[in-house]
């Protein structure tokens, strides 16, 4: 069985050849560690570094967290996949989870002047990314989050 | 992750050091660390996450828990040496209105 630093290995030579990786983790805490340093890789590949990157780490932390607690309810045997494509415009982040009956519309806004214990992972998530869209309502209660980090354009790149 | 906590009886003082990633599979280790030193009264209670690479809600939501626990005690709560992408976290939640939070003016840390 490989382990998960056979895994990064496995996944940065992949890298040379294009940039996405999809994998299924189990709904399981302690492998978002893991999915923060295969995140942490894939956005190397494209020179997304520093607090951008701290950016990405959080809000797919935040993204499985709220899978691993709400959905699945701390059942590893649920497993979630994680599509991640990267490429010089930005980083596209896509989880796909089964959670029949969610209804993001349903999701509170926290009450910042509040102390509180939870419910600001969503407020979290779309804070941090530039586009956050939940995509449900499929027969079979298969729900996809999706998650954009747009790159810096230079400014050659820039549209005129 | 790493915890190391110390306690001053004389001083009515625990300081608990964290090094690791704070997430919500790890912050249940910090509850354990944390009630282990826990006392009645008005004891300081010290975490120095100077070590803390990575925060988020899950453990944003310990620190509260523990802040309250700490408070209900009678004691206070002091969070120390937080690096920049810790300390963007608790500002991204407003959090810096609840906790007395200190943060060394060194490079890699919040002003």
């Amino acid at each position: 069985m490989n382990t998960p630093r056979d895994i990064e290995t496995l996944l940065q030579q992949q890298l040379q050849h294009g940039m996405r990786m999809q994998i299924r983790i189990p709904g399981n805490p302690r492998y978002l560690a893991f999915v923060r340093r295969l995140v942490g890789t894939l956005s190397a590949a494209v020179n997304l570094t520093g607090h951008p990157l701290d950016d990405l780490k959080l809000a797919i932390t935040e993204a499985c967290t709220n899978v691993i607690k709400h959905a699945y309810k701390y059942d590893a045997r649920k497993t979630l996949a994680l599509l991640v494509n990267a490429s010089e415009h930005g980083i596209v982040m896509t989880l796909r989870y089964e959670d029949p009956g969610f209804e993001p519309d349903k999701i509170p806004q926290p009450d910042l002047s509040q102390l509180r214990e939870g419910g600001l992972g969503v407020f979290i998530i779309r804070h941090v990314m530039d586009d956050v869209a939940y995509f449900c309502g499929s027969p079979s209660g298969t729900v996809e989050l999706r998650m954009i980090k747009f790159l810096p354009c230079t400014p050659a790149e820039r549209p005129t | 992750m790493k915890i190391e906590p110390t306690v001053n009886e004389s001083n009515r003082q625990a300081t608990i050091k964290i090094a690791g990633e704070l997430d919500v599979h790890q912050s249940k280790m910090l509850k354990a660390a944390a009630f282990d030193v826990f006392r009645d009264g008005p004891w300081t209670y010290i975490f120095d996450m100077a070590q803390v690479t990575y925060l988020d809600s899950s453990g944003l939501g310990m620190l509260v828990f523990l802040q309250k626990e700490i408070v209900k005690r009678g004691g206070e709560l002091q969070i120390i040496n937080l690096k920049d992408t810790v300390y963007k976290v608790f500002e991204l939640t407003k959090l810096t209105n609840f906790f007395k939070l200190s943060v060394a003016a060194t490079p890699g840390h919040a002003p």
